[in-house]
């Protein structure tokens, strides 16, 4: 018998980012810890004020709680939820079943991604898996949704995702990364987020060079801690580029005036983004100021 | 070239505990061209090894011979004499090497006396580098001649991660990032449309390990086929 897993969401999500409505996600970690209550207490803060909330998979390669339960303990609380998927720690057969388990629990809006890598974490040590690269989990997903996994064997089960996945705009060079980004497209991506950009200027040839592509796209922007700050240079926070200008004002502010002025920044980025018309929301990651979020919509 | 560096000196002495009469065993091919096993490093090493002893008032003796080839039984059988003296045998071969000699002799311990790091080529004198991880799937042609496999840390098919750093790789900011090597070579040779589509997954059937190659005038020898 095949059973229907996830549509419902699907067209949710779907239909959110078809909608012309300006769509604010939060991305949220998953902690060291079995502990969820600050987390959910996070989201919940955060509730009928987001669209929904990114959960990472072990971000910048540090091991947290399995996505997937952090996942389904923020749907229990009637939170829209985007499944981030790492090629770095499965191989395709983990990948599939990941996948089965989201769908399980109707978990359909997948950002599928390659991973930091495991030098930037706190398991430099570990083996790298990259079986697949993020354009073949698309891939593989999506030949998910027809009904076959990796190896071309038959699901027992009809499965709709809705997938998503991640770009640099501001990388250097910029034309591989848009090479990939139109293999994901290609592959089945309908929604890309970026990752996080810090001024409306970084972010236009980027948007110049996909706006034929049939994508939706979502932008990263970031509440940096100071010590981020403090010890920023370009390659310390993977696909991360904040300009020179922002890094010295912000070090010279010293960290207490930091906090406001970073934060009015974002919310002005975040504003701004909005008023531009030309992407269709904003993904929001926090490090460590996640109570700050709230003041920034 | 198959690249090797000698194992630290207290590591290998460590490693030998009460033998007495060592053979240090180099290997006349990559690992002298990578002037960490060859005849001259295998009779320093022998040299070492003595004066370590000495300063230990220790009855020990340790000589050294070198093959052409530690990969090829024909050489192995050239130590015979050599490692019938001998309590113990270092090898300064690459793995394969290490393997074959001490599957040649298998009543002897046989001591590896270099970690092996990878098939790569020289790129000045004293500076090699990694080039092929030997997956028996080779991507050149669709890939500028630059391997994804082996340059790019994490083993992309389809084109960068998002953490390349103006050019350089997340994981080694000396390091240039290889899609943007890729991309750049295949742009300079007009061959960019090469990578419009996705590329299918790496299979993992076609290179199970270990690994066996049979030439195929030789298939008849081996009853296959």
């Amino acid at each position: 018998m095949l059973i229907e897993r996830g549509s419902t969401l699907d067209k949710l999500f779907q239909e959110k980012l078809q909608s012309g409505r300006f769509q604010v996600i939060e991305r949220l970690t998953s902690p060291k810890s079995p502990d969820l209550s600050s987390t959910l207490a996070q989201a919940s803060s955060l509730k009928g004020k987001v669209d929904g909330i990114l959960v990472t998979d072990n971000p910048s390669a540090r091991m947290g709680i399995s996505h997937l339960v952090l996942g389904e303990m923020l749907k229990r609380e009637g939170h829209d939820v985007i499944l981030t998927i790492s090629c770095r720690d499965r191989n395709r057969m983990a990948l599939g079943s990941t996948a089965l388990g989201a769908a399980a629990l109707s978990i359909a809006t997948i950002l599928c991604v390659s991973g930091d890598y495991f030098t930037f974490g706190d398991h430099p040590e570990a083996k790298p898996v990259f079986d697949l690269d993020s354009v073949q989990l698309i891939a593989m997903l999506q030949e998910m949704q027809n009904g076959r996994d990796a190896a071309g064997n038959s699901l027992d089960a009809s499965l709709s995702f809705c997938l998503g996945a991640a770009v640099c705009a501001t990388a250097d060079p910029l034309l591989p990364q848009l090479m990939k980004a139109r293999k994901k497209v290609a592959a089945g991506a309908v929604f890309f987020v970026t990752l996080p950009i810090f001024t409306t200027d970084q972010l236009d040839p980027f948007l110049g060079a996909v706006k034929d592509l049939a994508v939706k796209i979502i932008v990263g922007v970031l509440l940096p801690s100071y010590r981020e700050i403090a010890g920023y240079q370009d390659g310390s926070i993977p696909g991360t580029f904040i300009p020179e200008f922002l890094v010295s004002r912000w070090r010279d502010e010293g960290d207490e005036a930091f906090l406001t002025s970073s934060a009015e920044h974002v919310r002005k980025l975040i504003s701004d983004l909005r008023a531009s018309g030309k992407v269709e929301g904003v993904c929001i990651s926090a490090s460590g100021r996640e109570s700050e979020v709230q003041g920034l919509l | 070239m198959i690249v090797v560096k000698r194992k630290p000196f207290t590591e290998i002495n460590e490693m030998l505990g009460n033998y007495s009469r060592i053979l240090v065993a180099g290997c006349g091919t990559c690992v002298a061209v990578c002037l960490a096993g060859g005849e001259k490093e295998a009779g320093i090493l022998a040299s070492q090894l003595m004066l370590a002893a000495s300063l230990g008032k220790r009855d020990f003796q340790a000589t050294a011979a070198t093959v052409e080839r530690q990969c090829d039984r024909e050489f192995l059988q050239l130590f015979r004499d050599r490692v019938e003296q001998a309590d113990a045998v270092i090898s300064l071969a690459c793995g394969a090497g290490i393997q074959f000699l001490s599957e040649m002799y298998p009543e002897m311990p046989v001591l590896p006396g270099v970690d092996t790091s990878f098939i790569g080529v020289a790129e000045d004198a004293g500076e090699w580098t990694e080039r092929c991880r030997s997956c028996n799937q080779c991507y050149l042609g669709i890939t500028g001649g630059i391997c994804p496999v082996t340059m790019c840390s994490k083993g992309l098919l389809n084109g960068p991660c998002s953490g390349t750093v103006h050019g350089k790789c997340e994981v080694d900011l000396e390091r240039n990032c290889a899609w943007s090597m890729i991309y750049e070579r295949l742009d300079r040779q007009s061959r960019v449309a090469l990578q419009e589509s996705p590329v299918p997954p790496m299979r993992h059937d076609v290179s199970l390990r270990p690994g066996k190659a049979i030439h195929s005038a030789y298939r008849k020898r081996f009853h296959i086929g």
